[in-house]
């Protein structure tokens, strides 16, 4: 950008800067309408930033943030030396990325269908049905998987057993192998109805007229979903694909949580109910102060470099 | 509705704006003040000082009698959230409290542990805490951080307290914080009937009389007993989808613990013991393994279900409290439905005689106070009239009212002066008493000579079968791991001590299970196992256990 | 003609497809959520023990009667209501004009600004300064903060930048300019009613977001006649977990099981109860999903 010629550079400076100060005010009405946000991020999110401080310290409640000691990245280590620490990587990941390969494409799917849907009554009947488990608590849900799957008198193994598919108790709700499909499915089917709105949302600005002629060119159904529907909302579907992959690392705590148990402990034990048990529950702000950290800035990583991809690719990023 | 939106944000605009401007200079005028009051901490507190005036903590409270303040002073109270108690603020003690004392308690709700914990970080502390479920390091460093009052100093005026920790050397110990001091007045009652015994273990008896059945005694006769509920389902009383025999497998409450002390090896809810002041693995004890191979049997028979592996509380309770019973044989602190009215269902079973001809043992709680369950916060202006305030709690009577309920409700008093309990459930709120939420003085004293609880006679209730039956199964000495405070241990060393707990622990339960419910063989894996612990490091672990328990032995000395 | 009935036919398979999809997803939501309907009214261990299939078992309305008795569910009712029209209405304005003016590549600096709001949603100062800082500003046990924590939210911000830039051609801005709109008039008399369906969203995610959390009134509320709902399902329900904590001490209290029970009994009721409210307005929502609302000023 730096212009090389002495002679010029002394006067494209201010030049450029008029310029866009007068840009600036041509538009001053764009900063009226951030303003009130702006500064509801800067006293709640920036003042106390300061609080990313524990995670290198040995945080004392009357030392202050201020005046704790500092450890630099001894919880760090603590945490990457951990005998579980690959374990919990891969279990967050895998779990992570599971939910995000099955959850993220079906409210796609759920929304592009209803947007086709003949009749009217099914379409928001079944829109309102789907959204509902959106209401329904994590204990709640997890106590109806107890429910539902239970070993022995579960009315899926009653069923199975029925039909002759299985003999014996159903031993899903203990295998750790299965920990990771009832994880996400369970996820997908409470939150599909609720992801697919946003979709809804954006179907409803594609250009009528594009049906239109496609009808006129003799474009099916199914051709219309694809070629018109599907890239018209393209670019939503890239801004969220972003911000899910910047959570990747997330998994959230209290669901995992209530579906652990004795045997499937190998697989259900992630960072954030590790960080729950020996940090949380044990006033070990520093330590959980620390994976937090670690936690975001893997995030932060996994969402850049999408980022990035999905510019390469032609689209639009985040940022 | 659009535009209406816009409008109310353009008066938004106005309202942040000028709240924000507000907030960001109160910030800054917080932030000098702030630092102010640190500095003026740092000069001792003068409390309780003015002695020759009869009136103290500044001119308001009275050294002795009541009322306890001369003018009515109003108290913050912090207390956390029971579940099952109900609204605290409807309680009626409160408002007896202050017609004694002149003293209003305000009482603050803290409605879950988190907050409970952010109130300890960020010091934002009540006058006086009761039961608030804080976590040990919390603790500690408010008792570094001279936060909390001591109470030694205050004891002069606590004479029932006073007397209690002197004549109890062993649980004043258990009080003590690690500069050996009292930081607080605490819940004492040690009743036998409630502390030294952990789990009845019932059968279902009304089963067992319609099989023409007797309660079994060995391991080999629970099995063939179990078999023939399996085999029964569907006759009498027995359901179809009978558990035979339920256990919430490694909960300390309903878990297979006890069925380890059937062969001798006892485990109190998790498989470390301390004894003679030693910490000892039974993690590694090759004993273990009977036991295991037993329940890996009646797993693979069907006697135990899978759902011991998955059930949550709910369920377990849920299954327990069934009506009618679909339960053989389960463990459960309480009595359960229809145990003792009819005397057909369930009744309480000694622990089982193993082959190995060792003595059978059932597993006991520790002989324990809960030593800060009414702690004065430095912000307290009445530090004298809330030890006072504690020391009356401590009375017989306002004791019987705090931990039962209201008299007439919970206990009435009978003619020779002694305390007897109704044993009946309280609905009134306002009748409740605190428990273990509160504090109380009953000790063992008061236990055996003042209060009459006739349970004791009834045949199948937990007092009942605690005489009757498990008393002889009790260890001879408490093997339990004691109440130890925080802030014996270095940072460090609590740190690794908290990484190695979780981790040695999830490693047992998790091939425990495994072992039991037939995915591996505890004769195969036994080695590998032991050897898997050393390297996850169990030496350690012991010789930090071993130190914080010498380190707890030698408080108060 | 060969051509239309040719189209036609793989159309019919394409909705006989369509179909059987949509019928299939209601099937598979549906169940549960009648599950949760005759729980509710069923004998909680028969529940818990796998009794309940299609029908109710033990009739049991006392989940329901202690549910109505609870005075302190209609005052959280009430102040749930409050706190959702609150918070709705300021997150969905702030989201709305922050996210215009995101959605704006001609304004200077916009990338900084950008990033300033993306880097709170990766890295923050966690509770205990936060705490500090609403001590400080006096807002503790004030109602105002549980309307004022979170509502921005970047997320949100993101998605609606993204549909005003996809949905809304920036020529339109220019022809405005011409007819001499300025910045805001623009946004608020043509934007804002050309996005009828992204404010739809907000409203639901928004309401449903105010009307679900418990955690803010949790940390900064104390006062019992401010709690919200949510608030007070949970004491309720008391999570598995702070029960098993308190179990975990070691002593059992004689009521404890008791409560365990009572809340399994209540556990299905209180869903219904407490959602039906917000069940209600996506119906509402749903009518501005419609197809061709761009056309008109389009074409105009």
């Amino acid at each position: 950008m730096i212009n090389p010629n002495p002679a010029i550079r002394a006067q494209t400076p201010k030049r450029l800067f008029s310029r866009k100060w007068f840009k600036v005010k041509e538009n001053i009405g764009l900063y009226v309408l951030v303003l009130p946000a702006l500064i509801y991020v800067i006293l709640f999110e920036y003042v106390p930033l300061y609080g990313v401080l524990i995670a290198f310290e040995n945080f004392k409640p009357v030392k202050g943030i201020w005046g704790s000691d500092w450890v630099g990245l001894y919880h760090f280590e603590r945490f990457f030396e951990l005998d579980v620490f690959w374990g919990l990587i891969q279990n967050t990941l895998s779990l992570g990325l599971y939910a995000l390969l099955a959850g993220f494409p079906i409210p796609i799917i759920l929304a592009l269908a209803l947007n086709s849907a003949n009749s009217k009554r099914l379409k928001s009947l079944v829109q309102t049905i789907t959204y509902a488990p959106h209401f329904i608590s994590t204990v709640v849900l997890v106590g109806m998987l107890n429910v539902f799957l239970a070993p022995r008198l579960g009315i899926v193994s009653q069923l199975l057993n029925g039909m002759g598919i299985t003999s014996g108790p159903l031993m899903i709700l203990s295998d750790p192998g299965s920990f990771g499909h009832l994880y996400v499915w369970s996820g997908v089917w409470q939150g599909m109805g609720w992801g697919s709105i946003i979709y809804l949302a954006a179907l409803s600005g594609v250009d009528t007229s594009l049906h239109e002629a496609a009808v006129v060119d003799g474009a099916n159904k199914f051709q219309r979903a694809w070629y018109i529907d599907l890239p018209s909302i393209l670019p939503t579907i890239v801004t969220l694909l972003i911000l899910n992959c910047g959570g990747i690392l997330g998994i959230g705590f209290e669901k995992a949580f209530l579906m652990q148990n004795a045997l499937n402990l190998g697989a259900s034990e992630v960072i954030s109910t590790y960080v729950y048990k020996v940090g949380l529950l044990q006033s070990q702000y520093s330590f959980s102060a620390a994976v937090g950290l670690f936690n975001s800035v893997v995030n932060l990583i996994l969402l850049l470099s999408v980022n990035q991809l999905a510019k390469r690719l032609g689209q639009n990023g985040i940022f | 509705m659009i535009l209406g939106g816009v409008q109310v944000s353009g008066k938004l605009i106005r309202l942040v704006t000028g709240m924000v401007c507000t907030a960001m200079l109160g910030g800054m005028l917080i932030g000098c003040s702030d630092s102010a009051g640190n500095a003026g901490e740092s000069a001792p507190a003068s409390k309780g000082s003015g002695g020759e005036t009869q009136l103290l903590d500044g001119g308001v409270t009275n050294a002795t009698g009541y009322p306890i303040a001369a003018t009515p002073i109003t108290l913050n109270v912090g207390i956390l959230y029971g579940a099952h108690m109900g609204d605290f603020t409807k309680y009626e003690i409160w408002k007896k409290i202050e017609e004694k004392t002149n003293i209003k308690i305000n009482l603050k709700v803290y409605s879950d542990v988190e907050k409970v914990n952010l109130m300890f970080s960020s010091r934002d502390y009540p006058d006086i805490m009761l039961r608030m479920d804080p976590s040990p390091q919390a603790i500690s460093d408010a008792v570094d951080a001279k936060d909390i009052v001591g109470v030694d100093n205050l004891l002069q005026y606590a004479p029932n307290w006073s007397k209690f920790f002197e004549s109890n050397p062993d649980l004043k110990r258990q009080a003590l914080m690690p500069d050996g001091k009292l930081y607080g007045f605490p819940y004492v009652a040690i009743d036998e009937y409630s502390y030294n015994l952990r789990d009845q273990w019932l059968i279902n008896r009304k089963w067992l009389d319609e099989l023409g059945l007797k309660i079994p005694t060995t391991t080999e006769e629970f099995k063939s007993v179990l078999m023939a509920f399996k085999e029964n389902a569907g006759k009498g009383s027995i359901p179809k989808n009978v558990t035979p025999y339920y256990i919430q497998y490694g909960n300390n409450i309903g878990g297979q613990f006890d069925l380890y002390g059937s062969f001798g090896v006892y485990t109190p809810g998790s498989y470390f013991i301390v004894e003679d002041g030693k910490f000892k693995s039974q993690a590694t004890n090759p004993d273990l393994k009977e036991p295991i191979r037993y329940l890996a049997d009646l797993y693979k028979n069907g006697l135990i279900v899978p759902e011991a592996f998955t059930d949550d509380w709910g369920k377990y309770t849920a299954a327990i409290s069934s009506s009618p019973p679909i339960v053989g044989s389960m463990t459960s602190y309480n009595d359960q439905n229809e145990n003792y009215m009819d005397g057909k269902w369930w009744y309480p079973m000694a622990p089982l005689q193993s082959p190995n001809g060792k003595q059978p043992l059932i597993r006991r709680q520790t002989r324990s106070i809960w030593p800060r369950n009414f702690v004065i916060f430095k912000n307290n202006k009445y530090p004298v009239a809330s030890a006072r305030l504690a020391d009356m709690l401590a009375e017989p009577e306002w004791s019987m009212t705090m931990n039962y309920g209201k008299e007439g409700a919970a206990w009435t008093q009978t003619a020779d002066g002694k305390y007897q309990l109704t044993n009946q459930k309280i609905d009134a709120e306002a009748d409740k008493g605190l428990g273990n939420y509160g504090i109380a003085l009953l000790d063992e004293n008061m236990f055996k000579n003042n209060i009459v609880n006739e349970n004791v006679n009834k045949e199948g209730t937990r007092e009942w079968a605690y005489d009757h039956i498990y008393k002889k199964a009790l260890p001879a000495k408490s093997l339990n791991y004691p109440p130890v405070p925080a802030g014996l241990l270095n940072d460090m060393e609590k740190q690794r001590l908290l990484d190695l707990d979780k981790a040695i622990n999830d490693y047992i339960k998790t091939t425990v299970a495994g072992w039991i419910a037939g995915k591996n063989n505890v004769d195969d894996d036994w080695d590998a196992y032991v050897k898997k612990l050393d390297s996850l490091g169990l030496d350690e672990y012991m010789q930090l256990n071993q130190k914080q328990l010498d380190a707890a032995s030698q408080l108060g000395k | 003609m060969a051509d239309t009935t040719r189209r036609s036919r793989s159309d019919k398979v394409y909705d006989w497809m369509n179909g059987i999809y949509l019928i299939a997803m209601l099937i598979i939501v549906l169940y549960p959520m009648y599950f949760i309907v005759i729980a509710s009214f069923s004998d909680p261990s028969a529940v818990g023990t796998g009794r309940v299939f299609l029908f109710p078992k033990g009739m049991n309305l006392k989940g329901y009667q202690l549910i109505f008795e609870y005075k302190q569910l209609w005052i959280g009712y009430r102040n749930t209501v409050l706190y959702t029209i609150g918070g709705s209405t300021l997150s969905v304005s702030l989201t709305l004009m922050t996210a215009y003016a995101f959605s704006r590549r001609d304004m200077v600096g916009r990338g900084f600004i950008v990033t300033l709001f993306i880097i709170p949603m990766f890295i923050s100062g966690g509770l205990i300064p936060t705490y500090l800082l609403v001590r400080d500003l006096h807002l503790i046990n004030n109602p105002l903060i549980v309307i004022l924590l979170g509502s921005v939210s970047m997320w949100n911000i993101i998605i609606t930048r993204t549909f005003f830039q996809s949905t809304i051609p920036a020529e339109l801005f220019e022809a405005a300019k011409m007819d001499g709109c300025g910045n805001i008039g623009y946004f608020t008399r043509i934007v804002l009613p050309l996005s009828k369906a992204i404010i739809a969203v907000l409203i639901v995610f928004t309401a449903v977001g105010n009307w679900n959390s418990f955690f803010n009134a949790l940390i900064y509320l104390n006062d019992r006649n401010y709690i919200p709902l949510q608030l007070v399902l949970r004491e309720i329900l008391t999570s598995q977990t702070q029960m098993m904590q308190q179990l975990d001490l070691g002593i059992v209290d004689q009521d404890m099981a008791e409560k365990t029970f009572l809340a399994e009994s209540v556990k299905y009721g209180i869903i219904i109860i407490s959602s039906l409210p917000v069940l209600c307005i996506y119906p509402f929502a749903q009518k501005y999903f419609v197809k061709g609302v761009m056309i008109g000023s389009l074409k105009g």
